[in-house]
């Protein structure tokens, strides 16, 4: 039996979303006025409410996004950053409006080292990538970003891309808000989790995690020794962060009531710090650890229950109970299946999107199709065989040189036969690939509808998810790392501090 | 039907044309023709024009351009291009091989291009070498034939068109297109190795790989004799494409001054106009350029594209077919210059205060001299003295206030300005209750007694958070009509502590300017081993116990050299901290981390410090750093190039500025062959026993010349010193020389045998460079690495061989010895067979264990395991290491604790100093998982506030 596949229910959401939502819902997106108002007036109906509707209930269980389909309401859509919406944009797309603040995003970490010496590996992987542009949530029609380089929240008006408000922080707030039941969840390196009416941006409640208010020069700027650099999730009716950087001064990871901003747990740790956009399906929370591998929480108790292991990076996204992510050493994805802790597979790329029936791989130069069901099948066949290998290899070692010659033969025979069969598995992993197609863009990657996204250097392009053929594209100004799809709209973020909105030349 | 013959004919006519004109051609063709340029690389692999050949370039792939064409360069240890042999090319009948070449040093056996053996004994085939400083060319015979070899010797960074031609009988050794040598042979006797490869700059002496130390640019071969026409022509069609080479005689150093504009600075013997060709992607097409004949060069580069590298080259003439350097490169991901807000009306109105504001914040500036850093403004008011100093320095500025109305006055008229955040930030928060770090503030002012008169809160809670070693606090009031504080007012707040300096001023109102000295008990780390007794010890009184972080930012992982070659160990004096990455250096403020000033420079690389010594110094206002034949001073805060030092004295061929320390008002040096000293670039390790790791670079001569001037003082000359035993303390230089006749000859600058013998421990008196006294002396047994330590009036060598750590002790008086120690080193690997002593008061440690000095007793040997490839460095009261991460052992309670996540190099990269805990980032290159790579301080928990209750 498969396990049950969280990708498979994400598809699902605008099949739900769409007609079955009731209209109170849909009004978000076409007026911001009152938005509170209206939200709080028809929240028995919204899933997210707290006076859930049954249906929506059992919708809960299935569903790690929280937002209906039109709206990108947190980080690369939804809690387990699919980066999927299912939305479908008409071709060509043209410039609507662009914003600009008045400097660039201050990204906290530097470029990774020129090669490694020791092993003579080139092209070295940045693995903290999260905070190079300023990532959009997006809610009706209205634009959410945090800014690294002037501590404040912004909220733009999607249509024109006037700013509505802004809201002050102590800090850089490196990652994107979260959207939820009329207001917005955010962290900043001052410390803070912040809570904001999303209408006026009106502050409702903030709290710091941290054991004290101690700020300190921290990268390039006056921060708290405690920053808030684990995105704010929410699930299951409680929002989850991090807080703190160096295991020596111990990091944070938390659960809060978001009504209150009290704290519903707290888990110190001093091994692993938490950076980069967490992740959480019904049972569990993922957390980055900047260059290192994802920690995994029971969400309800906040009890640590293992690192995956991998190559580092805070690039991930949930795929049901997988967790994908990297891109690791020179641009791998591992995956990691449920419960355990190491490695099913891994694939050469720096971005995923997972369908039920499809992946999209995108690596530094091409984008390409996967059958993944077909892809793990394989995986978990080598996986096997890689295990009897080894065990063979270790009998081997453990007998040594003078062992018994017939019992050495026959652990040698089982490897050639092996060896063999992961040959064969190899073939079949490779037929997997249903295309690969060149692809100029390598930054980002989404899907909305049937359009892959990608994001590069000065453009952004769009291509056909079932062919990975070049639709469209737009030149920008800047490095393109953050895309996000709702309203109609495709919104472009890039390293030169601007957001784009692109809508359907019809 | 007469037509359609005429055409058959003339079709007939034409197609026996084409066969014979293509026949021609192939004949033409070269079997091979190698252009080593970027367009022919991909990644490793070089394929030739035609593709049909590849071969693997061995090391990293550099580049040497000249006028539309580039070359590939050869580093002299690691880069060679191996392809297999083309089968007509083993044992032909022909054969023509020809190369642009330029070769920097000449050795016993070079080569060019040429086949040979892939397994021992690892023979030649036909081969283009040179032998000495000569071309040669040979085809190998049953007999014995000597190479052929050119009447002309290669001058270094020259291109030459060398071409060796074999028609079946005769060969020929052209240079230049010119004939210069040439033998009868004979095909039917060619000798050739079984299984060969064709090698590009690089040939065979037994086992050891000799690489080509300079550039190739072409390498064709043929199997035919080409004649001696067709070489001239070939020669005169590309040699104006070679320029001369230009001598740099200090430099070049890139410097940015903006996000989009950086300076290029050099120096030359000659006046010349100042070029600069530049461009990305290995090409030069961008020029920039200062007309006026001058030797010391600057030019501005402009629309320098961030996070990008580029080559650069500097030229002689506008043209630049004369003469160029060496191709460099620079990296904008080392701009450290903040971003230029836009250009707007202030957002202030103009008022009666604008000229207090503007002429405050001028006098701030100008008489402090901080204008890059941190600064506190305790009371912002409406932001308008933080805004004025914003716009004229480079500080970033932290305002607090305790009125919410204030800082949201100050946010409305900033927020949307380019300073707010990144420049401006603005908190609210108790005055006399800072949320702030310790010693963070290089200035602090206050926008509310300026305007209002009124002091800030708390003196002890400002002087809390100012930077020792030079940080400022400037408060008073300026403007006679506002005038409320009286100088009596200030005088409670001038600081009590006897470092600092206090003054008040009255000009237009009372000012208090407190400028603050040194922390007491703090300790510095100005050379490789904390000082230039080489002790290892800062003689840091303040760190120790529990430490927390007090800053992190840059420089991370990229402008460093890979961890692994034993790189320089950062510097810490005045209360800066000094990085060296990979040809880049930093001044940071040691104790909030500000990049006070970068500057990229190619000519500045050192590495395998087991086996030399450091190319820094560090003094409270200057950095030395040594670049080739000369030191540069930089001024510590500023990084401004002060002075330039040459070797003094006669010239000895050529060599390079060797030992470096700075004591007092000396600075001494040494004497070493040009080239002689480690680079590292292939990320070596130099961990194992083996003669590439373990030689010892020496000098031939030290001197001492006066710091501040460069004028000489003294000079000795008499053995071959070994560079990591150089010591200085208590007015005397003590080293280790040998006067083996073998060494004295050795041309080489690295020794490894040849310095085990003949030994002299030998004393100099610093002043006057007079010896003291000398001891002869075998410490043959320190193979591997041999280090000279002085603390308590005791020398200590160390060293060690195959399994063994020995340890000597001398009287530093007259070098009469005073006990010896040998024992079995627990580990050979990951530095355990090199590690440098540590002394803390009396009791030398050394790989775990601790002896007295005087006696040689052993005090303890519960020194903690250490997990890593460091060594060791310390406080009076802690040792920090590699520990898997940043370790630390705390002496008084023997505990030993790391952080977590973050990992230091493979030598000395944490530094006990200023009372902090320094640690710029050196595992650059380490593809482990390590969660941070970044460089931070760490402050003694006891020093900050409010310690965090112990774990």
């Amino acid at each position: 039996m498969q396990p049950f596949n969280w990708a498979n229910v994400v598809s699902w959401v605008p099949l739900l979303a769409c007609p079955a939502v009731p209209s109170q819902v849909r009004f978000l997106h076409s007026n911001h006025v009152g938005l509170r108002a209206h939200w709080r007036a028809s929240r028995q109906w919204h899933p997210f409410s707290r006076q859930w509707h049954p249906a929506f209930c059992l919708l809960m269980i299935f569903i790690p996004s929280f937002a209906a389909a039109e709206d990108w309401p947190t980080y690369m859509h939804d809690n387990a950053r699919t980066g999927v919406s299912g939305e479908t944009l008409k071709l060509p797309l043209r410039p609507a409006w662009d914003y600009a603040t008045p400097l660039p995003p201050q990204p906290a970490w530097p470029d990774s080292s020129k090669w490694d010496g020791w092993s003579k590996t080139y092209n070295l992987k940045t693995r903290q990538v999260f905070d190079r542009a300023y990532h959009v949530a997006v809610a009706g029609d209205a634009l959410f970003f945090g800014s690294s380089s002037s501590d404040q929240v912004y909220c733009i008006d999607a249509a024109t891309g006037k700013k509505r408000w802004s809201f002050f922080t102590e800090g850089p707030v490196r990652l994107a808000p979260t959207f939820h039941d009329g207001r917005i969840y955010f962290g900043s390196d001052d410390g803070f989790v912040y809570c904001l009416e999303a209408a006026d941006g009106a502050l409702v409640w903030k709290h710091r995690p941290g054991p004290r208010d101690r700020r300190i020069p921290g990268n390039g700027r006056v921060i708290s020794v405690w920053p808030v650099r684990g995105s704010l999730v929410m699930q299951d009716g409680l929002l989850h962060g991090a807080a703190g950087m160096f295991p020596s001064e111990t990091v944070f990871v938390f659960a809060l009531d978001p009504a209150t901003g009290e704290e519903v747990w707290k888990t110190e740790q001093d091994d692993l710090p938490v950076q980069g956009y967490l992740l959480a399906s019904a049972t569990r929370l993922y957390t980055p650890s900047g260059r290192d591998n994802p920690i995994v929480f029971d969400r309800g108790a906040g009890k640590r229950l293992r690192v995956v292991e991998g190559q580092g990076g805070t690039y991930a996204l949930l795929t049901g109970d997988h967790i994908v992510f990297g891109p690791g050493k020179t641009g791998e994805l591992g995956l990691v299946e449920g419960d355990q802790q190491d490695q099913l597979a891994q694939f050469a790329g720096n971005h995923m999107i997972v369908t039920p029936s499809m992946s999209y791989l995108h690596t530094d130069t091409h984008i390409s199709g996967l059958d993944r069901p077909k892809y793990l099948e394989h995986s978990r066949v080598r996986k096997a065989l890689m295990q009897e290998h080894r065990s063979h290899r270790d009998a081997l070692k453990k007998l040594g040189a003078d062992g018994d010659k017939e019992v050495i033969e026959k652990h040698k025979t089982e490897m050639a036969r092996i060896s063999v069969q992961l040959q064969e598995v190899a073939e079949q992993l490779k037929s997997c690939i249903t295309y690969n197609e060149p692809c100029g863009q390598s930054l980002s990657l989404i899907l909305a509808g049937d359009l892959l996204f990608a994001g590069g250097k000065d453009e952004v392009a769009a291509y056909a998810a079932d062919s990975g053929k070049p639709l469209w594209k737009q030149a920008v100004d800047g490095d393109v790392y953050g895309l996000a799809v709702s309203g109609g709209r495709l919104f472009v973020s890039t390293d030169t501090g601007r957001i784009y909105c692109f809508q359907s030349a019809e | 039907m007469r037509a359609i013959f005429q055409t058959t004919i003339c079709l007939l006519v034409f197609l026996v044309a084409l066969i014979g004109t293509a026949t021609a051609y192939a004949a033409e063709k070269p079997v091979m023709h190698w252009l080593l340029q970027p367009e022919q690389v991909q990644h490793l692999t070089m394929t030739d024009l035609a593709g049909t050949h590849s071969g693997q370039i061995q090391g990293l792939v550099r580049y040497w351009h000249g006028n539309r064409l580039s070359a590939l360069t050869f580093d002299g240890l690691h880069n060679a291009i191996i392809a297999p042999a083309p089968q007509p090319l083993l044992k032909p009948q022909a054969l023509t091989v020809a190369a642009w070449v330029t070769i920097d040093k000449p050795v016993p056996h070079g080569g060019i291009a040429g086949l040979i053996g892939k397994d021992k004994p690892f023979g030649s085939g036909w081969w283009l070498g040179y032998e000495g400083d000569r071309f040669t060319f040979s085809v190998p015979t049953a007999g014995e034939t000597a190479p052929l070899k050119s009447k002309t010797t290669f001058a270094p960074g020259r291109w030459y068109y060398v071409a060796g031609t074999y028609d079946g009988k005769t060969q020929r050794l052209f240079i230049d297109g010119q004939l210069e040598a040439a033998s009868e042979n004979s095909a039917d006797t060619l000798a050739a190795p079984e299984a060969a490869e064709f090698v590009i700059g690089a040939a065979r002496e037994g086992e050891a790989v000799v690489s080509l130390s300079g550039a190739i640019h072409e390498v064709t071969v043929f199997d035919r004799a080409v004649d001696a026409d067709t070489l001239r022509a070939n020669f005169d069609h590309k040699s104006g494409a070679f320029p001369a080479p230009l001598k740099i005689t200090v430099g070049p150093h890139v410097e940015f001054v903006s996000r989009t504009d950086a300076i290029v600075s050099w120096e030359t013997a000659e006046p010349r106009p100042s070029i600069v060709a530049y461009g990305l992607n290995e090409q030069l097409d961008r020029r920039a350029a200062n007309d006026g004949p001058t030797t010391k060069h600057q030019v501005k580069l402009s629309e320098i594209e961030p996070d990008a590298m580029y080559a650069f080259q500097i030229r002689a003439a506008a043209d630049a077919t004369n003469a160029a350097s060496q191709t460099h490169m620079f990296d904008s991901h080392f701009n450290y210059t903040l971003p230029t807000a836009r250009e707007e009306p202030s957002p202030y109105p103009r008022d009666e205060l604008t000229d207090l504001y503007e002429s405050f914040a001028q006098k701030i500036l100008d008489e402090t001299d901080i204008r890059k850093g941190y600064c506190l403004v305790l009371g912002t008011e409406q932001g308008r003295l933080a805004y004025e100093l914003a716009r004229r320095s480079d500080l970033k500025i932290v305002a607090v206030d305790d009125d919410p109305a204030n800082i949201a006055a100050t946010r409305a008229a900033l927020g949307d300005t380019g300073y707010y955040g990144l420049r401006i930030s603005v908190h609210q928060g108790s005055l006399s209750d800072l949320p702030y770090g310790e010693y963070f503030a290089n200035l602090i002012v206050s926008d509310r007694l300026l305007v209002r008169g009124d002091l800030p809160a708390d003196a002890a809670e400002m002087y809390r958070v100012l930077r020792p070693s030079g940080g400022v606090a400037y408060l008073g009031q300026s403007d006679k009509r506002r005038v409320t504080v009286t100088t009596a007012d200030l005088k409670k707040w001038l600081s009590e502590d006897p470092n600092d300096a206090s003054q008040i001023r009255e000009e237009g109102g009372p000012v208090a300017i407190v400028r603050r000295g040194a922390l007491t008990g703090a300790g510095q780390w100005t050379h490789q081993y904390g000082h230039a007794d080489n002790a290892s010890c800062s003689q840091d009184f303040l760190v120790r116990g529990k430490m927390n972080v007090q800053w992190w930012g840059r420089p991370g992982p990229r402008p460093m050299p890979d961890r692994g070659p034993r790189n320089p160990a950062p510097l810490s004096a005045g209360g800066r901290l000094y990085v060296q990455g990979d040809r880049v250096l930093f001044g940071l403020d040691a104790y909030n981390g500000a990049v006070l000033w970068s500057k990229q420079v190619p000519a500045v690389r050192r590495a395998n410090m087991p086996r030399d010594c450091s190319n820094m110094a560090a003094a409270d206002d200057a950095l030395y750093v040594v670049e080739g034949n000369h030191v540069l001073k930089f001024d510590g805060p500023t990084g401004e190039l002060k002075r330039v030092i040459d070797i003094p004295g006669e010239n000895e061929g050529a060599q390079d500025w060797g030992y470096l320390a700075c004591v007092g008002e000396t600075l001494l040096g040494s004497a070493e062959r040009a080239g002689a000293g480690y680079l590292g670039d292939f990320g070596e390790w130099y961990d194992k026993n083996e003669p590439s790791a373990i030689a010892k670079v020496t000098s031939r001569r030290l001197f001492a010349v006066d710091r501040h001037t460069g004028a000489p003082r003294w000079s000795h000359r008499e053995g071959v010193i070994i560079n990591s035993t150089l010591t200085v303390a208590d007015g005397r230089v003590y080293f280790v020389e040998s006067r083996n006749p073998a060494a004295l000859d050795n041309p080489e600058g690295k020794l490894t045998d040849e310095v085990r013998t003949a030994q002299y421990l030998v004393a100099l008196d610093l002043e006057s460079g007079k010896k003291l006294w000398e001891q002869a002396t075998d410490l043959s047994d320190a193979l591997r690495v041999i280090y000279l330590v002085h603390a308590d009036d005791t020398l200590a060598v160390t060293g060690s061989s195959q399994e063994k750590y020995h340890i000597w002790a001398f009287d530093t008086q007259e070098g009469k010895p005073l006990w010896q120690e040998a024992f079995k080193m627990k580990k050979e690997d990951h530095g355990g067979a090199i590690q440098h002593p540590v002394a803390v008061g009396s009791t030398l440690y050394c790989e775990l264990r601790g002896y007295n000095l005087r006696s040689g007793k052993l005090e303890r040997s519960d020194l903690p395991e250490r997990r890593g490839c460091g060594t060791m460095a310390a406080s009076n009261y802690a040792f920090f290491y590699r520990h898997r991460f940043h370790g630390m052992w705390d002496l008084e309670t023997n505990t030993r604790s790391e952080f977590q996540g973050i990992r230091g190099g493979c030598w000395l990269g944490q530094i006990p100093a200023a009372g902090l805990m320094l640690a710029p980032e050196t595992s650059s290159g380490c593809s482990c998982t390590h969660s941070i790579q970044i460089s931070v301080g760490y402050i003694p928990a006891a020093m900050t506030k409010r310690a965090p209750p112990a774990k």
